[in-house]
């Protein structure tokens, strides 16, 4: 039985003046599935990155993606002059005009990544895990039906790592589709596929 | 609607909590008035000085002593850097914050709508302190018509910050572009004293500061109400926001409404 494809990624070119960062990328990612893509430092990852979410336009090529969409980038964006919990309220206020947001499921995210003695401390002084953290847990405050996450583990102690991974599991288990990606895939076993970016192409394994 | 309204006025609020969290920005608050008007009592003598201000169809002279004229002027010039550089925080510092709410689903216009509504709040607030401040020394022949003038050197230079900030992502090179502008125009070229003797008032009449100084000095020292100034400032407040839209808008292009491609 096939599952519904949740990100569609189809011949997507992207040069930069002369430059192909990008040539030909293609692949899809499942409902259920976790995939890694990888690649070395300035592969590209983050140039297709930007091409899935639009935030850069492909020279060629077709991107298509669930609309449900959570996405946890590598930078630093979140304002240090606000509290954790100013931050959660907005951005759950803010997802709250298109999905549902569940109290319950904000508490409990809360909760498993320990984040309750933080709700009252400026985002400016956040340790970078703590930080880390409140990044991911933001991506994932409306359950999202596909996740987008570059370099996601950063500064996580190995409590929160697992915490992480049991989380990811859950959120497969529910039918959404999760693309992480990552310099070097630790422990392979925990996705259900590697893509590789290589001389701007994607190759499986 | 309701909704974004909700979501606006918690961003209205969020903006206001950042700017008491902002300890350099509050201390300039009081500081750069202090320092500024501080220097002017302890520097300016009484006698009178000649100074022109421009209506739709005459030239008025007067001659109200250089410790007026000094206040009047240099309160304009405080209340257009504080502004700009309120701002320039308000549209520059965490803006990636505001481009990852709009990828989110925060619709722009909400953002404006919070984001400009607090600056209007805060320059209101910069506009009435400033009248109360200018009329302890200064016998102001309309109050009210004085405050909109400070009210709008505030929104024009406000707006002005705000667009430097949406230009660049280096707050050094924002701020330095703020003061240089706020410093040539309305705290030298718009000086009374500089203009009445200038050869060429062309330039001079084409900068952001002109038509506000014009209405502040018209509402301080005449009885008649400047519509000429009132109109000019009214035509840059408009067009620098239509600017700052323009900018905002391309800023956070494509990252709302997302849809298949």
């Amino acid at each position: 039985m096939s599952h519904p494809v949740y990100l569609d990624c189809q011949s997507v070119r992207k040069s930069y003046g002369r430059k192909v960062v990008l040539e030909d990328c293609g692949f899809v990612v499942e409902s259920g599935e976790v995939v890694a893509l990888v690649g070395a430092n300035g592969s590209g990852k983050t140039t297709l990155l930007r091409c899935l979410l639009g935030f850069s336009r492909p020279d060629t090529g077709q991107v298509r993606l669930n609309q449900h969409l959570g996405y946890c980038p590598q930078d630093n964006y979140l304002d240090r002059r606000l509290t954790v919990s100013e931050h959660f309220d907005l951005a759950a206020a803010i997802l709250q005009r298109t999905w549902d947001v569940s109290a319950a499921w904000c508490t409990s995210l809360i909760e498993r990544f320990q984040l309750g003695a933080h709700l009252l401390t400026l985002i400016g002084n956040l340790s970078a895990g703590t930080y880390q953290k409140v990044k991911f847990v933001t991506s994932v405050l409306h359950r999202p039906e596909l996740l987008l996450c570059d370099e996601p583990c950063d500064g996580f102690d190995w409590a929160m790592y697992e915490m992480y991974w049991s989380l990811i599991g859950e959120l497969r288990a529910s039918g959404a589709a999760i693309l992480m990606i990552t310099h070097i895939a630790y422990e392979r076993d925990r996705f259900g596929r590697i893509l590789t970016l290589r001389e701007g192409r994607v190759h499986e394994g | 609607m309701r909704a974004d309204l909700s979501i606006a006025a918690r961003i209205l609020r969020l903006s206001l909590r950042e700017l008491l969290r902002n300890r350099v920005g509050l201390a300039l608050l009081f500081l750069i008035p202090g320092i500024f008007l501080g220097i002017v009592r302890l520097t300016a003598g009484a006698l009178p000085v000649p100074i022109e201000v421009y209506f739709q169809n005459d030239v008025v002279r007067l001659t109200p002593p250089q410790v007026d004229v000094s206040i009047v002027f240099v309160s304009a010039s405080v209340a257009g850097f504080l502004s700009a550089y309120f701002a320039l925080t308000l549209f520059q510092q965490d803006f990636d914050y505001w481009r990852h709410g709009v990828f989110m689903g925060l619709r722009p216009v909400t953002l404006l709508l919070g984001r400009f509504g607090f600056f209007v709040l805060l320059a209101a607030a910069l506009a009435v302190s400033t009248t109360l401040l200018v009329a302890q020394w200064v016998s102001l022949k309309q109050a009210m018509i004085a405050l909109s003038g400070y009210l709008l050197i505030s929104i024009i230079y406000g707006t002005a910050g705000a667009i430097a900030g949406s230009v660049t992502r280096d707050f050094l090179v924002a701020v330095l572009a703020s003061a240089l502008l706020a410093d040539i125009d309305a705290a030298w070229l718009q000086n009374p004293v500089y203009y009445t003797a200038a050869e060429r008032m062309d330039l001079i009449r084409w900068l952001p500061a002109y038509y506000p100084t014009q209405l502040v000095f018209s509402a301080a020292f005449d009885d008649r109400v400047n519509w000429l100034a009132l109109r000019g400032c009214a035509a840059w407040a408009l067009g620098l926001f239509a600017l700052l839209l323009g900018l905002l808008h391309f800023k956070l292009r494509g990252l709302s409404g997302r849809s298949h491609r």
